[in-house]
């Protein structure tokens, strides 16, 4: 049977982003029945059961997520929706923004009525120009038709979204750094615990949740657990998920299938095929934090535990495919230059290790590459995982680490031969 | 200081958060706007309007690669150049912009039409190689696409 399309089903519709046509395709329907006929209880024991997990990168129910807020400190409670899409290969969250922006802000409404919120955030990367004048223009929409406000269709729940700009900073996608961005500082994440929804944005019980992650939420209440359920490899691993497969293919796209869809059907049969015919080298499943994988382990499913039992990570879904024409050392030299660039600086390992990495794989690339420098290399990876606040400094290490481990013989021969062995490369 | 508009959105900002603080970054954005960069009065105005001292501001600033404290060209050019761009040819792109402008990566041109900047991932990854111009995107660019494209932005100047 060919895949049903739940999030992207309107996507190719240009008409959706206005609110008429979004109510006209059975829009706000779902939010509606949510906030006058269900309990927030009720709300978050449904979306407990559907086995939804975080569309951000790391992967945790949903439903327990918004079971961690505290009900009875008598503070107000945030919901953040983590829209400071960032992590290099992923661009999905900026489709859903961009041409259904309804469908995020319905999201919204029911995440915010499930935890008690009456005021949430829209974190929107400070890059996406055209995404702010939508999701702004949609807000307005929203409120002018009583979804917003006070009383929100009617019934006796309040809600206002603030759409808030960033300025380029990626960590800022790291929940705490986000709090910590959306409080006018410095986007340092915080030591946890406390974990935000406990004490989050102004010390107050905070949910993030991926913009993706809400998107999913209309449709489970007005489709049901079952049918949530009936989508995905299993249990643990449920429900449709957007796939961003760049690179090396020859129809790069954004697309929408099953959690859990096999990586090579992806490449192949969605997405054309590694592009001109040629041999695929290595695919980068879940963003630049996560190690790459061999052509011989790409036979994987894209879900959260499959890839977990490769070694490596969903994450946020950017598939990133390389040809034979693809230097590894370039590619791990351009990753650590990332993370360099990104790190946000509290903590030495991060601070000193990306540095020192990007220097080191500067040289090897640059033909000045040391015998040792593999081996220094991997120490300092070793070095850098587990032991600081936030996890930039292990999605530095971890996908060097993987480079080099899965292709040494390309970094050696960078080393002693002083130039690429890749012939697309030779110069280098 | 600023325009009426931008001090009445400045007002308005700040009514929107629980503390008038969290509307710093935003307003930072709005200046820049008017302005082009971040003036040194601006960050004294900004600290000032929020209660802040402005070299808290100041370093709050140099945090947000966004923010600048320069001006940039009429047409200023971020170029991304992470993994994906990178399978895609970001190389190329960059090299054509560099001979295009005549100037490097982070200069202004002479007659203050363009300045170009290397960027992180711009979340376009499907559509590499990609920049973006005063905050809209080109993607799938080639070099005779760049090419065009700034030989249209120096016909409408």
């Amino acid at each position: 049977m060919p895949y049903e399309l739940v999030l992207f089903k309107n996507i190719v519709d240009p008409r959706v982003k206005e609110i008429d046509r979004y109510i006209e395709l059975g829009g706000y329907k779902a939010a509606e029945k949510v906030v006058k006929e269900i309990t927030p209880k009720d709300v978050i024991e449904t979306t407990k059961a559907t086995g939804l997990r975080g569309r951000g990168g790391a992967g945790f129910p949903t439903g327990l997520k918004w079971s961690f807020v505290p009900k009875d400190t008598g503070k107000p409670i945030y919901l953040c929706c983590n829209a400071d899409e960032s992590e290099p290969g992923t661009c999905k969250d900026r489709v859903i923004i961009e041409r259904d922006p309804h469908q995020l802000i319905e999201g919204i409404i029911i995440a915010a009525y499930a935890v008690d919120c009456h005021l949430a955030f829209i974190y929107l990367r400070g890059e996406f120009s055209l995404g702010y004048r939508v999701l702004d223009k949609a807000l307005q929409e929203a409120r002018a038709r009583g979804f917003l406000g006070g009383r929100i269709f009617g019934s006796g729940h309040d809600l206002d979204i603030v759409l808030h700009s960033g300025a380029g900073a990626y960590i800022c996608g790291e929940e705490t750094g986000l709090i910590e961005s959306l409080e006018g500082k410095r986007g340092h994440p915080r030591q946890k615990p406390p974990f935000p929804a406990v004490q989050g944005l102004y010390g107050c019980p905070t949910v993030v949740n991926n913009v993706e992650t809400l998107a999913n939420l209309p449709h489970i209440f007005n489709r049901g657990v079952d049918w949530f359920k009936s989508i995905g490899s299993n249990e643990k691993n449920t429900g449709p998920k957007l796939y961003c497969v760049s690179g090396h293919v020859n129809k790069p796209a954004v697309v929408e299938r099953e959690l859990g869809v096999p990586l090579m059907e992806l490449i192949n049969e969605v997405c054309g095929g590694v592009r001109d015919g040629n041999k695929l080298k290595g695919v980068i499943p879940g963003g630049s934090s996560v190690p790459i994988l061999r052509p011989e382990e790409c036979d994987v499913r894209m879900d959260f535990d499959s890839l977990a039992a490769k070694g490596t990570l969903l994450g946020s879904c950017g598939v990133m495919v390389m040809d034979e024409t693809a230097c590894m050392v370039r590619l791990a030299l351009r990753t650590a230059r990332f993370y360099a660039e990104e790190t946000c600086g509290q903590c030495t390992q991060c601070r000193e290790g990306t540095w020192w990495m990007e220097q080191v794989l500067h040289r090897i690339e640059h033909g000045y590459g040391k015998a040792d420098d593999l081996r220094m290399i991997l120490d300092m990876c070793a070095n850098m995982k587990g032991v600081t606040i936030c996890v930039l400094s292990d999605a530095c290490a971890m996908p060097v680490e993987a480079m080099i481990n899965k292709y040494r013989e390309e970094f050696e021969y960078h080393i002693t031969q002083k130039r690429c062995m890749v012939p697309a490369h030779a110069h280098a | 200081m600023f325009s009426k508009e931008t001090e009445d959105k400045f007002k308005h900002l700040v009514s929107l958060y629980p503390r008038k603080r969290s509307a710093l970054i935003p307003m930072l954005l709005l200046a820049q706007k008017e302005d082009g960069y971040i003036k040194p009065a601006a960050i004294d105005y900004v600290a000032r309007y929020l209660d802040l001292n402005p070299s808290e501001v100041d370093s709050i600033m140099s945090f947000y690669t966004l923010l600048r404290r320069r001006p940039v060209g009429k047409y200023h050019i971020m170029i991304c150049t992470n993994l994906s761009c990178l399978l895609r040819g970001s190389d190329e792109i960059e090299a054509c912009v560099k001979r295009e402008l005549g100037v490097n990566l982070g200069e202004v041109t002479a007659d203050g039409l363009f300045s170009a900047i290397e960027f992180e991932c711009l979340a376009s990854c499907t559509t590499a190689p990609v920049i973006q111009i005063n905050g809209e995107f080109y993607e799938n660019l080639d070099v005779r696409k760049t090419e065009e494209i700034l030989d249209e932005l120096r016909k409408r100047r």
